[in-house]
This record gives C-alpha cells, structure tokens and sequence, in this order.
C-alpha cells in the first residue's frame, strides 16, 4: 500500500511538470489581458457582458485550445470538413495567437473557477 | 374572391371623396395596417421558451458524449467535448444555431444540429444551463 501511494505520488508530480511544461498559466493570464478578453467574457471569465458569448472558466483546456484553433481554421478559409468557426470577432483575435499561446491561455482559462460540469 | 374589391359606384365617390377629406384617419388606418403587419413578424421571430422539462426526452443525441466524463473527440486535434452543463442558455443556443448554420463545422453536431427544431434547441439549452 505504502509503495503504491509512493507510486501514485511520483506519477502526479510527473504529470503536474509535463502540464507545467506544456503550459505557461502566467503567460496565459497575459495573453488574455493582452487581447482585453474580459471586455466580452467578463473579468472573471464566466460573466460574459452578453448571455449569447460562453463561459470559459473551468472549461477542459483541451477543448478551449481546440475552438481557437478552429477559429484560426476558419479565418484562414480552411473547408468546412477540416472542421472550422467563422467569427468574424474571435476569427481576428485567435489568428493573432500563436499555438503557444492558444496552450497557455487555453490552461489558464481551465484553471480558472467557473460552474460547468460534465452531467448527462 | 376577394370581397375588399366589391365597390359599388356610390360607394367609390364617396370613398374617395370621404379619403380626401379625413387625412388624419387615413394615416391612422395605414399605421394600424403596418403595427399589425409588424405585431405578426415578431411573433413569428419570437425565441421560443425552453422548457427543461421537455429536454429530457430529447437528451439522447447529447449524452453519449457530453455527459461521459473524460469523453473526447480526435479530430483534427485530440481534445476532451465540452462541458456543457452550467453554460449560458443562450449560448448553448448561438452554437446548436452555428452547427446548422454551418458557421461551425463537426460531422456529428452539424447533424445532431440539423435535426432540431427550434422548440428542441430552446428546451435543450434551457437543460443544460440549469443542470449545475
């Protein structure tokens, strides 16, 4: 039991510096102030000034990393099966990102307190 | 037939004088014509209300992904399906709309999309939202 807690252990910090690698939280949390993101999606990331734009806040990392990526797709006039958004407001602020900083805004905004959950 | 049409022909020169002469209630004719031509097209735009309710016969096409934790999509990049239980309604709303738009593009929501009605997309967003 003991070695298995060890095990257990070693394998979250291992998992914890990958992340860390792969992820700049404060560089993140520049990237948004820099592109004024609050101004629509609130300053807390989940009190958008309008009901129509999301919540982020808490959102899988993976997922937000993917939707600017689509965004990126999309502004650059990929076809539809390469799967895409057209926005023409988020089109112009995800192509000014690069695939760093989609990671490091994407793991901030995860990391961030919000109220989604997966329920069925 | 179209009865409006029967004119008598007392009944043109009086109305056509009587037009002349009673501007002020002509103009209020007209802006009753046009308010009800309005009242009926915002009635038709009108959003319809979600019902959480009725969103649960209709979950089906939504929790095989979305309500599976750790359930993620591999295309063009691996990444985990969004949350969607606590989002805006609204929202959920704008991007069910954007799927069967075509504005976002992804095989099985542009399906699931498409084969909602209005009723289903209002119902299903008002769910989701409250599902917390």
């Amino acid at each position: 039991m003991k070695r298995f807690k060890l095990a257990l252990c070693g394998l979250v910090v291992l998992l914890g510096s990958g992340l860390a690698q792969a992820a700049d939280l404060k560089a993140g949390k520049a990237t948004w102030e820099k592109l004024n993101c609050a101004s629509c999606h609130g300053a807390d990331a989940k009190s958008p000034i309008m009901p129509a734009y999301p919540i982020l806040a808490g959102q899988h990392a993976d997922f937000l990393a993917h939707a600017l990526k689509a965004y990126q797709r999309g502004a650059s006039g990929a076809p539809a099966s390469a799967n895409v958004r057209k926005n023409a407001v988020m089109g112009a602020f995800a192509t000014q990102l690069s695939a760093q900083d989609v990671a490091n805004v994407s793991a901030w905004l995860a990391s961030q307190p919000g109220p989604l959950v997966v329920r069925k | 037939m179209n009865s409006s049409k029967i004119m008598y022909p007392n009944q043109v020169r009086n109305g056509v004088a009587s037009i002349a002469r009673r501007p002020l209630q002509v103009f209020a004719g007209i802006a009753v014509a046009v308010a009800c031509a309005f009242a009926s097209t915002s009635f038709a735009a009108d959003p319809a209300i979600g019902n959480p309710e009725a969103a649960k016969a209709k979950v089906s096409m939504c929790i095989g992904c979305h309500g599976i934790p750790g359930y993620r999509a591999s295309f063009p990049e691996v990444y985990s399906v969004p949350m969607i239980a606590g989002q805006n309604a609204e929202y959920l709303q704008a991007a069910l709309r954007a799927y069967a738009a075509g504005e976002r593009t992804h095989p099985t929501m542009d399906a699931v999309a498409k084969s909602l009605s209005d009723q289903d997309i209002a119902d299903l967003a008002a769910y989701y939202s409250t599902r917390k």
